[in-house]
């Protein structure tokens, strides 16, 4: 058997490190001014650059924004496996149990400003760590991974590890490690190395070291006084770094956007432009699209098996027809938004979309391509136009054995519109819903009338059920119908005063609803900073919204508006520890 | 790879015109349809795929087989009478006792060869047999298969040979596919154009385990067993459609060969909820039939089923009613008769 190299090398190291690790961030000096490994702050003359404007122009000034505070941010599940791809090569499986990520506020990405890493879930870093570090220096491995070679295989070599360190640790912690930190990760592969008489299980612990750092696990931003505004904090350029990278290519920096943080340039206009338009051009940008539409959809419940169906209800329903749901949503979005250019209104009005033959089963189309994704487009008298007809938000928003008029009507209003709506009282009678008599004897609409008869509803389901019924011609999982119980359906209703006759009129009225852009804006603001927007920057918001109908809804557009705003690149320090975002 | 779909209706649409399946699943005559050119645009094409599929399986008044079924091999052993088999040379040896079906029966056939056949009176270039009846009084229905394995205990209904072939349309081993082409009217069509597929992609199933409607499958990527097209026509949303050849790929256990029927005809009613249910008739020749259940069926067959393979091979030859050879006098397949249920579904080609 084996012998792991960590078991006798390791002991109480990984908790020493952990607890050792500088990142907290707290306002009260015990947060080091900049991040280690950080540039001097750039003098106030080259800030001067002016910004370079947004290829449309934007509407007037930009007004002056009072930015919120900056975090700590544990990787997503997606950051970290992306994030162990891009640095160890993406044959590298990070297997094992991930932390699951939080939702705040609405978004993952929100959470991960929350996120904290309880026992278990360090255990199962651990895990993952020692199982990605023997494998980025195997046999198979060690030559991309390692940039030099030891003196001998059996002992310890100090410089090559050293260089290893520097390397790979630059790209874990998303800046230049501090010369200690190379020499305590030296150390422990010179003893690993040392008792074991194996060079690479020193520098597989030493590895795991890295990969268990709370500087890997979490994105720890830092801020720093703005020199051109006495009164104003930035963050620090390599922080730019980090939380452009994860916001636009969803991963770590790459080695030009490293460089260009470590010379200061992210925090100057010119500087940040050209990396940020760089970035905008990348074919990575794709992965923060899905990222983003995942998040503010909530579509990973659809991959991880949180979306259940009663099979004697819907016996076509399987995981694997949820995951090409979810899948399918995100290709539309992609191809809507980032190669075909699309304004944004239009997702919930286009009509193509991508099909498999397990989706086949539910839209009741033919699919030539036997495995895989072919493009389909929906004709123009289909009931299907827009993602809000997509299988996946349709399943997403309905209850195991029937569709929901309001859980869909609450999405578009809480999630597509950013409209509130109240929680029900505590003491509903649910009975009138339930009810099997009740449920197999009439429509969802006759059924929901209940909700306008009894005050205590209707406030609330005035605002959901309306919008939600118009999807009522696509059953629980998403399956096209005519009828429920024997009774026609009536699929009409009327979204702020404009009236819509099905479901392609639904979307085609919430495409121009004004709600719609700024609900997006503000949610992609809130993804990008991963707090919620606080009222300092609402002006800022509406101008980005401004700006975005000026450049005819364009994402590439927006994306870029929100990373050269202050809003992104400025903060009032550190948030308060418990306090809210 | 190219695929082609062709165009699918919206069966429903289809369906809602009047008279559709209001007429019960008998033909309403036996005679082959004579189609006749339909002018103007194609019509809406239908896909099935079959779901369920057996023989169709005749009733009688009493006992269809009064001296019991035949006996295996094993069961020659256990019986005190041993037998001489050899899957591979049938002629070698003889069953003597093997039993077929002689007893008059009725089924919801189909006359292939346009008379009431008699054992006792044979016509012209005609192997002498017995047709069965209708259930309305009618007469001609052929199904002589069935006459030479009918007394084989694992062939009656719910026995192995029947679970077998039901699951074997289910699970990949021997997907078959029906086209309904050219179809203006799902009730009333003078003429519409039907074709045969095998395919090697399973009918998608459920998660309660039962196949579901409107999946894609592609015809077999080797067009042998894509089927001659079939001219039909629709009456009182049945369609009838013949002749043709038409071929099936079977991979069932330890079978993996062709199963042909030639001069082939397909009836089909649709159902209004979209799904279809119907038969197939047909010839198939003795050599193809002697290799599925004698030769690579073999001896696990034969126990399995309970017959022997020289009983079997020579009840195939006598009960022969098609190709019929006029030099000889005698045929060289068997009428058969197969009832099925089909999902809709898109045929990818």
């Amino acid at each position: 058997m084996k012998r792991s190299p960590h078991t006798r090398a390791l002991g109480g190291l990984f908790v020493g490190l952990l607890l050792a690790a500088p990142f907290g961030c707290g306002s009260d000096g015990s947060r080091p001014a900049a991040s280690p490994g950080e540039p001097p702050a750039p003098s106030p003359a080259p800030v001067a650059t002016p910004s370079p404007a947004p290829r449309p122009d934007p509407p007037g000034d930009v007004p002056a924004v009072d930015p919120g505070p900056i975090a700590m941010r544990r990787l997503t599940q997606e950051q970290y496996r992306a994030t162990i791809a891009d640095v160890l090569g993406d044959d590298i499986v990070p297997a094992g149990r991930l932390e699951p990520d939080t939702r705040q506020s609405g978004l993952i990405a929100v959470g991960t400003s929350e996120a904290s890493l309880t026992p278990s879930g360090l255990e199962g870093y651990d895990t993952i760590a020692r199982a990605v570090a023997e494998q980025a220096v195997d046999a198979t491995h060690r030559d991309r991974n390692v940039p030099c070679q030891p003196e001998a295989l059996t002992g310890t070599d100090d410089a090559c590890t050293g260089r290893f360190v520097r390397a790979v640790g630059r790209k874990l912690f998303r800046r230049p490690l501090r010369d200690e930190e190379v020499a305590t990760r030296v150390e422990i592969a010179r003893n690993a190395a040392s008792d074991l008489a194996d060079f690479y299980a020193g520098l597989e612990v030493a590895l795991s070291t890295l990969l268990l750092s709370p500087e890997f696990l979490f994105r720890v931003e830092v801020d720093e006084a703005d020199p051109s505004n006495a009164s104003a904090r930035r963050l620090t350029s390599l922080s730019m770094a980090s939380r452009l990278s994860y916001f636009l290519w969803n991963t770590t920096p790459d080695d030009e956007l490293l460089d260009a943080a470590e010379a200061g340039e992210l925090v100057l206009d010119r500087g940040l432009a050209d990396q940020v338009d760089r970035m905008l051009a990348s074919p990575r940008l794709e992965k923060s699209v899905r990222s983003l539409f995942s998040d503010m959809y909530g579509l990973e419940q659809l991959e991880q098996g949180l979306v259940r169906k009663d099979p004697s209800i819907f016996p076509v329903f399987s995981q694997a027809l949820m995951r090409d749901a979810r899948e399918q949503t995100l290709r539309v979005a992609v191809e809507h938004l980032l190669t075909d250019d699309g304004a944004y209104p239009s997702l919930f009005t286009t009509r193509h979309s991508f099909m498999t033959r397990p989706l086949g089963l539910v839209y009741r189309v033919p699919v030539a391509a036997p495995d895989g994704w072919e493009p389909f487009t929906f004709p123009d008298d289909s009931r299907r136009a827009g993602v809000l007809t997509h299988v996946s938000l349709l399943a997403l928003h309905s209850h195991p054995g029937r569709s929901s008029p309001t859980l869909r009507g609450k999405f578009i209003r809480e999630v597509i519109l950013c409209q509130d709506v109240p929680p029900p009282p505590g003491d509903i009678d649910f009975s009138m819903f339930a009810d099997d008599a009740a449920t197999s004897s009439s429509t969802a609409r006759q059924r929901l009338e209940a909700h306008v008869a009894n005050p205590a509803c209707a406030g609330c389901h005035a605002i959901m059920d309306p919008i939600g019924l118009a999807l009522e011609t696509m059953d629980g999982i998403g399956i096209e119908r005519d009828t429920e119980n024997g009774e026609r359906i009536d699929a009409s209703g009327e979204l702020g005063g404009v009236a819509f006759d099905d479901a392609p009129g639904l979307g085609a009225v919430i495409a121009g609803d004004p709600a719609l852009t700024r609900c997006f804006v503000q949610t992609l603001y809130e993804y990008a900073t991963g707090r919620v927007s606080v009222a300092g920057e609402r002006e800022l918001l509406d101008y980005l919204t401004q700006s975005f109908g000026a450049s005819g809804h364009r994402l590439r557009d927006l994306l870029r508006l929100i990373v050269l705003s202050d809003g992104f690149r400025t903060t009032s320090g550190p948030r308060a520890a418990g306090g809210e975002p | 790879m190219g695929h082609t779909i062709r165009t699918v209706a919206a069966l429903v649409a289809l369906l809602a015109a009047p008279g559709c399946g209001g007429s019960g699943s008998s033909l309403e005559g036996s005679e082959p349809p004579t189609p006749t050119p339909t002018p103007g645009p194609p019509g809406e094409t239908l896909g099935f795929v079959i779901s369920s599929f057996g023989y169709l399986y005749p009733e009688h008044d009493g006992e269809a087989c009064p001296t019991g079924f035949n006996l295996g091999p094993i069961d020659h052993r256990v019986a005190g009478t041993p037998i001489e088999d050899d899957c591979l040379a049938p002629e070698a040896n003889d069953d003597l006792g093997f039993k077929t079906l002689s007893a008059p029966g009725r089924i919801d056939g189909f006359d292939l060869d346009g008379r009431t056949s008699e054992r006792s009176s044979p016509g012209a270039a005609e192997c002498a047999h017995d047709d069965f009846a209708g259930f309305s009084g009618e007469g001609g229905y052929d199904f002589n298969l069935w006459r030479a394995i009918g007394c084989i205990r694992g062939n009656q209904p719910g026995e192995i040979q029947d679970t077998i072939i039901d699951n074997s349309v289910r699970d990949g081993s021997s997907t078959i596919l029906i086209e309904v082409a050219d179809v203006h009217d799902a009730s009333n069509d003078e003429s519409v154009r039907v074709r045969v597929f095998a395919s090697t992609d399973a009918p998608p199933i459920g998660a309660n385990g039962e196949p579901l409607p409107w999946g894609t499958l592609s015809a077999h990527e080797d067009d042998r067993y894509h089927g001659t097209e079939a001219e039909g026509a629709i009456s009182g949303g049945v369609v009838v459609a013949g002749p043709a050849d038409f071929r099936w790929r079977f991979n069932i256990q330890i079978v993996e060969a062709d199963l042909s029927l030639s001069e082939a005809y397909v009836r089909l009613e649709i159902q209004e909820d979209g799904t279809a249910r119907g038969q197939l008739f047909g010839y198939t020749s003795v050599d193809e039939m002697y290799e599925i259940f004698g030769r690579q069926a073999g001896r696990a067959g034969a126990d399995a089923l309970g017959y022997t393979c020289s009983g079997l091979w020579s009840a195939l030859n006598e009960q022969a009613d098609g190709s019929f050879d006029s030099e000889t006098g005698t045929c060289s397949s068997l009428s058969v008769a197969y009832r099925f249920e089909a999902m809709p579904a898109f045929i990818a080609k």
